[in-house]
C-alpha cells in the first residue's frame, strides 16, 4: 500500500484529501504545514507527498529547501498541489525537487487520484 | 504746470507674454525645430528631467532625452512618440519612459504635435507629465486584485472538492435531482474559479510576473495545436475553420506555450463572435521583416468607434451575439499584451455584419 503525505493548512481541503486517498486504498498522513512535513519526513519514508505552498510556520518550498529530497527521498514523488501558480514560485518547487506542479483549483477529488496514480506509477 | 503724469503701464511685448505662459505650464513643455533640436524648454520639463536650460537647448532631443520602452529598449528617433508625429504630420498621444539626467527612468505621459506653417512642419511641441505616482497606484491596486482574487480561490476550491466527492460516488448514492443540482452548482463553481484564473492571469502580467521562456519555432505547428485545443468550440456552433500556411517553415522567436494561448484566445473570440455555420480562417506567412498571423471570421464585426476599447481591461462590447458569450473582456487584453511582451503587436480591421480580421505581427 503506497504511502502519501498530505501537506495542507487548509482544513476542509486537508480533510477532503485524506478521505479520497484513504478511500482509493492508500495509507495517509496529513499535516497543516511545512514544519510538520519536515518532522514526518524524518519519522518515515512515503511515496509521494501532496504539498501545498503557501501555508503558516514553514512554506512549501522552504520545507522542500531544508529536507533536500534529491539526497534524502529521491524516489518520493513530490507533487506541488497549490493554488498559486505564480511562475517563480512554480520554478521554485520545481528547482527544489518537487516532480510534478497541478493548481488545485483544476482538480476534482477523481482528478486527484488520477494524478496520484499517475505519479506512483511512473518509473515503476 | 508741471509734467502730466501718466500711470505706469507694463508694456509687455507679446513675445515676453508667450515666453512667461510657457514656462509657468504645469506640465513639461519641450519645443523643437524641425531637425528635433530643443529651442524652448519650461521650468517643469527642467525639473522633471533634471537638467538645466544650458544644458539641453539646442540639443538634439532624441540624443538628449532617451526614450525607451517599458521593457528598457532604447526607442529610436523614428520610433518615439515626437519622430511618430512629425513622419504622420498627426498628434500623438503615448506613455514612454524617459531618462533624466542622473541616469533615472521616469514613466511620462505626453502629447507632441507637429508645429505647421503654410502646411510645412517647423517643428513640433512636447507636453508631458510624470506618471510614477498613476503607476504605482495602479500596481498597489493590481497587487490588491491578485490578493483578493488568491484569497477566493480558496473557498472556490474547497466547494469544488465536496461538490466533487458528492458527484463522484466518494459519499452516498445520488437522487437523480440531487446530482441535476449537484451538476449546476459544480459548474457555476468551474465557472467561478475560471472567472478567478482570468483575473490572476492578467494581474500577474500587470504585475511584470511573467518571464517568456523563448524558443525559435515554427509558427504553423503553435498555429494548429492552438486550432486543435479550441476545436470543440468550433463544432459546437458547426463552424468551419481554414488553415492557410506557407509550405516552409515559419521559423520565429516566442514563448510557445504563451503564444498558442494567445492565439487560442483570439480563435475563441472569432467563434464567440460569428453565427453559427459560418467559417473562421487562420492564415500565417512571412513577410520582409515580421510574421504575420491573422484571423478573419464572418462574425458580426466591430464598429471602427469600439476599436480603442477592444483590449481594454473588462471591456465588453455590446453586439448581436454578445448575450450569449459569457466573457470577462480581459481575454483580449492579456492576448494583446503578450503579444506585446514579445515585441510583437496586434491591429484589428472590421467591418459591422461582415467580420473582423485581428493581425498579429511579431519580429522576424
Amino acid at each position: 500500500m503506497a504511502k502519501i503525505l498530505i501537506v495542507e493548512d487548509e482544513k476542509v481541503l486537508n480533510e477532503a484529501y485524506e478521505l479520497v486517498l484513504k478511500k482509493e486504498g492508500y495509507s495517509v498522513s496529513a499535516v497543516f504545514n511545512g514544519e510538520e512535513a519536515l518532522n514526518s519526513v524524518k519519522k518515515q519514508k512515503f511515496d509521494l507527498i501532496l504539498l501545498d505552498l503557501r501555508m503558516p510556520k514553514m512554506e512549501g518550498v522552504e520545507f522542500l529547501k531544508r529536507s533536500d529530497p534529491a539526497k534524502n527521498f529521491p524516489s518520493t514523488k513530490i507533487i506541488v498541489f497549490s493554488n498559486y501558480d505564480e511562475q517563480k514560485e512554480v520554478d521554485d518547487a520545481i528547482k527544489y525537487g518537487a516532480t510534478r506542479y497541478i493548481l488545485k483549483a483544476w482538480s476534482s477529488p477523481g482528478e486527484l487520484v488520477k494524478i496520484v496514480r499517475e505519479s506512483l506509477a511512473e518509473d515503476s | 504746470m508741471g509734467a502730466k503724469v501718466v500711470p505706469a503701464k507694463h508694456h509687455l511685448s507679446q513675445g515676453a507674454e508667450a515666453e512667461a505662459l510657457f514656462m509657468s505650464i504645469g506640465e513639461g513643455a519641450i519645443v523643437t525645430d524641425a531637425s528635433a533640436r530643443i529651442s524652448r524648454i519650461n521650468q517643469t520639463a527642467l525639473r522633471i528631467l533634471g537638467f538645466s536650460e544650458k544644458e539641453i537647448l539646442g540639443r538634439w532631443f532624441p540624443e538628449i532625452i532617451v526614450a525607451e520602452d517599458e521593457r528598457g529598449n532604447r526607442l529610436t528617433s523614428i520610433d518615439r512618440p515626437m519622430g511618430q508625429a512629425f513622419l504622420s504630420g498627426q498628434t500623438v498621444s503615448a506613455r514612454t519612459y524617459y531618462r533624466r539626467k542622473d541616469g533615472t527612468r521616469i514613466p511620462v505621459f505626453l502629447t507632441v504635435s507637429p508645429v505647421m506653417l503654410d502646411s510645412k512642419p517647423i517643428g513640433a511641441i512636447e507636453v508631458f507629465r510624470d506618471i510614477s505616482t498613476e503607476l504605482a497606484l495602479e500596481r498597489a491596486k493590481d497587487e490588491f486584485v491578485a490578493i483578493a482574487s488568491h484569497q477566493l480561490r480558496t473557498p472556490a476550491t474547497a466547494v469544488k472538492q465536496y461538490v466533487g466527492l458528492l458527484l463522484e460516488g466518494y459519499s452516498d448514492p445520488l437522487t437523480e435531482n440531487q446530482r441535476l443540482f449537484l451538476e449546476r452548482a459544480y459548474e457555476s463553481n468551474e465557472r467561478q474559479l475560471q472567472i478567478v484564473q482570468e483575473i490572476l492571469k492578467v494581474t500577474q502580467l500587470d504585475l511584470e510576473k511573467v518571464v517568456l521562456n523563448i524558443e525559435n519555432r515554427d509558427i504553423r505547428s503553435i498555429v494548429s495545436e492552438a486550432v486543435a485545443s479550441v476545436k470543440s468550440n468550433f463544432d459546437a456552433k458547426q463552424q468551419k475553420i481554414i488553415i492557410k500556411e506557407p509550405d516552409e517553415p515559419l521559423k520565429a522567436k516566442v514563448d510557445p506555450d504563451q503564444m498558442r494561448a494567445a492565439i487560442e484566445n483570439l480563435l475563441e473570440n472569432a467563434s464567440n463572435y460569428t453565427w453559427p455555420g459560418k467559417t473562421i480562417t487562420i492564415s500565417s506567412r512571412r513577410l520582409k521583416d515580421r510574421v504575420r498571423i491573422m484571423v478573419k471570421d464572418e462574425g458580426v464585426g466591430i464598429d471602427a468607434h469600439d476599436f480603442p476599447k477592444l483590449f481594454q481591461k473588462f471591456s465588453r462590447i455590446p453586439n448581436p451575439l454578445s448575450v450569449e458569450v459569457s466573457g470577462t473582456g480581459l481575454g483580449l487584453y492579456w492576448a494583446a499584451k503578450i503579444i506585446h511582451l514579445h515585441g510583437g503587436y496586434v491591429h484589428v480591421a472590421s467591418t459591422v455584419g461582415k467580420g473582423s480580421i485581428f493581425t498579429i505581427n511579431l519580429p522576424d
